[in-house]
């Protein structure tokens, strides 16, 4: 076995299948087992996911607060590219942020090896081809005795089959899980981007176009997996609002409402508080993120804590 | 000689050359069916070729030229996963869902069906007018083959994959890492036996010859078992390095086997010593081989079927399903 593969087992699968059949065992309903196996799972990596939306926030404000020095730099040295670069890196050197990808990108991706184990408990405890059964026996525990009395699961759930692939169900029932799918991880997405600051335009529509193809990209995948792993992904995603909701505020969701009208144009001045001598204004109409700051519902916070006097309109 | 792949298709080959004869869905044919997959063991009999598939129907060809015999397969509604029996007229199977058929062998007409406990993956058995088979509901059945009627059932602690073995008036089947001794008559446990390993998990048809059963573990282990006591009769069970899915397929006292490392084992029965050394192939092994005369067929995970000497392992012929052709090594 290659190495990826043993560690991804002995870390993720295997202790993710073990875990769900001892739910199992407790709660012998594999839907509401998935329901509260993603509960537990959301709770464990709560923290990390936290730690890594505060990192991200922050490096996100530093390199807004950067962004004058790093478009100086651009100008200065376009014809140049390996100087440019070597520039670039000098001033994240400088300032502390000698690699952009920093620990919070990579807790972002903590979700991933845990969704990609889900699929493949989902898939394995449900008996649908031979092969997915057969290779259960290898990540048993020994001190799991009774597990082969527990397999395969019942995976009925509210006269749904929580293994059967969803794109051979019944349209009414295609529709209803999309549409849960797409719409809690739209709703996690919109409320993940309040809580993080957009460097520019480009980026805040590229956080708009992100919002909308990732809940997407999800619906059309789930099409063609086990139903359960739609239920997770929904649980996980509600998991996520609330968590966004507590830490970040609910202005993700208020946002989706209509607005009454646009907001006037108003300015803002971003500070380096490591470069005094560099400061710029920068344009905003109250509903995009611009520059460091987060717009919501019209109200205005700066990136950079105790530069809200400097947002005001003049 | 005929087998079905996950290739979607079932093909016949000479079993003296390898040469193909004929495959099924004839691809030039206008609107072939697509069989999505095919796990059942083709079972022959009156000349033609039964098998169910993944795309919920199940089969009955022409054995010499691979045209449909029926004028529609049956339509099952789930994917049929066993090997079915032919017997009594009928043609016997379970499928996925948690159901079981008998249909009219000749004509495909369904002639009674009933419910299972989940489903229905083990070979069936006909002996003496019953049909016995397992279902992953961890029951046992044994139904009158005629009417369809079920004697008794038997509970289990773990699913019922492989095909039951009747003899000497019992029933030996593997129920995950459990074998069962049941009477055959009344269902009435005589004994039961727990594999050393909780990962021993019974996948292979037991196969007994004399009052011994040989059977094979997912943990990749051979166990020889006493029919009349379930006791083991090897000091310690044979080893193997992969999981033995394949029946242990008896010929002169040696046991044959393939294993999902790829390798093929011939085994003597009598001191649990390896006849010749595991022989590689290519593809894990999962289907039982087929034995006739000295020639050992075994089909692979990787879509090679191959004839070997059942002597000394040497090849006579590889056909290689993905390219139809001879295999290049």
């Amino acid at each position: 076995m290659d190495i990826i593969g043993f560690l991804f087992n002995t870390f993720v699968y295997n202790p993710m299948l073990n875990g769900m059949l001892f739910l199992y065992s407790i709660i012998p309903n594999y839907g509401v087992a998935i329901i509260v196996f993603t509960l537990i799972i959301g709770s464990l990596t709560m923290p990390f996911r936290i730690k890594a939306q505060s990192s991200m926030k922050a490096q996100q404000e530093k390199m807004a607060l950067l962004k004058p020095k790093l478009d100086e730099i651009k100008k200065k040295y376009k014809d140049n590219p390996q100087e440019l670069q070597r520039q670039q890196m000098k001033l994240y050197q400088e300032r502390g942020m000698a690699n952009p990808f920093n620990m919070g990108c990579l807790l972002t991706l903590l979700p991933f090896p845990i969704f990609i184990g889900m699929y493949q408990v989902i898939n394995s405890v449900i008996a649908e081809r031979p092969e997915q059964l057969m290779q259960l026996s290898q990540h048993i525990y020994p001190f799991f005795p009774n597990a082969p009395t527990l397999i395969p699961v019942n995976s009925n759930f509210l006269g749904i089959n929580l293994g059967a692939v969803l794109n051979t169900q019944n349209y009414v029932i295609i529709g209803i899980v999309v549409i849960l799918v797409v719409g809690s991880q739209y709703l996690q997405t919109r409320m993940m981007q309040t809580t993080t600051v957009a460097l520019d335009p480009q980026q805040a529509q590229m956080n708009q176009s992100m919002a909308l193809m990732t809940p997407l990209i999800f619906g059309f995948f789930v099409l063609n997996a086990p139903i359960g792993l739609s239920l997770y992904w929904i649980t996980f995603s509600i998991i996520g609002i609330l968590q966004q909701g507590v830490t970040g505020g609910w202005n993700g969701l208020s946002n989706l409402l209509p607005k009454a009208a646009p907001q006037p144009v108003r300015t803002k001045r971003v500070v380096d508080p490591l470069s005094p001598t560099t400061s710029k204004f920068s344009a905003s109409n109250g509903n995009e993120n611009v520059m460091a700051s987060t717009t919501t519902n019209g109200e205005s916070s700066s990136a950079s804590k105790g530069k809200k006097k400097s947002g005001k309109k003049r | 000689m005929y087998f079905g792949t996950t290739l979607a298709r079932v093909d016949a080959l000479d079993a003296a050359t390898g040469v193909k004869k004929w495959e099924f869905p004839d691809r030039t044919a206008s609107n072939p069916p697509s069989l999505v997959s095919v796990y059942s063991t083709p079972a022959i009999a009156n000349g033609k070729v039964y098998f169910g598939a993944y795309d919920n129907k199940f089969y009955a060809l022409d054995a010499a030229t691979g045209q449909p015999k029926w004028a529609q397969p049956f339509t099952v509604g789930a994917a049929v996963v066993p090997t079915p029996v032919v017997a009594n007229g009928m043609v016997y199977f379970g499928a996925n869902n948690s159901q079981f058929y008998a249909l009219d062998a000749e004509t495909g007409v369904l002639r009674w069906n009933i419910a299972t406990q989940d489903k229905v993956w083990s070979d069936a058995t006909f002996d003496n007018g019953t049909i016995y088979f397992g279902s992953l509901g961890r029951t046992m059945y044994a139904v009158d083959a005629n009417s369809g009627s079920v004697k008794w059932t038997h509970s289990a602690e773990g699913m019922i994959v492989s095909k039951p073995l009747v003899a000497n008036g019992a029933v030996y089947f593997g129920a995950l890492d459990k074998l069962y001794a049941v009477e055959a008559g009344s269902g009435q446990l005589k004994w039961q036996l727990k594999l050393g390993d909780p990962s021993d998990w019974i996948w292979s048809d037991p196969t007994m010859v004399g009052t011994t059963i040989y059977l094979g573990t997912l943990s990749g282990k051979v166990y020889a078992i006493d029919a009349a006591t379930g006791s083991q009769k090897w000091q310690q069970p044979f080893a193997a390095s992969g999981q033995i899915r394949s029946a242990i397929v008896v010929r002169d006292n040696v046991g044959y086997f393939g294993t999902s490392d790829q390798k093929l084992y011939a085994l003597d029965l009598g001191t649990a010593q390896l006849k010749w050394n595991p022989l590689p192939l290519q593809g894990p092994i999962f289907a039982s081989p087929a034995l006739e005369g000295d020639t050992l067929y075994v089909a692979t995970h990787g879509y090679n079927m191959y004839a070997l000497n059942a002597n000394d392992g040497t090849r006579k012929w590889c056909f290689d399903a993905n390219t139809n052709q001879a295999c290049a090594q």
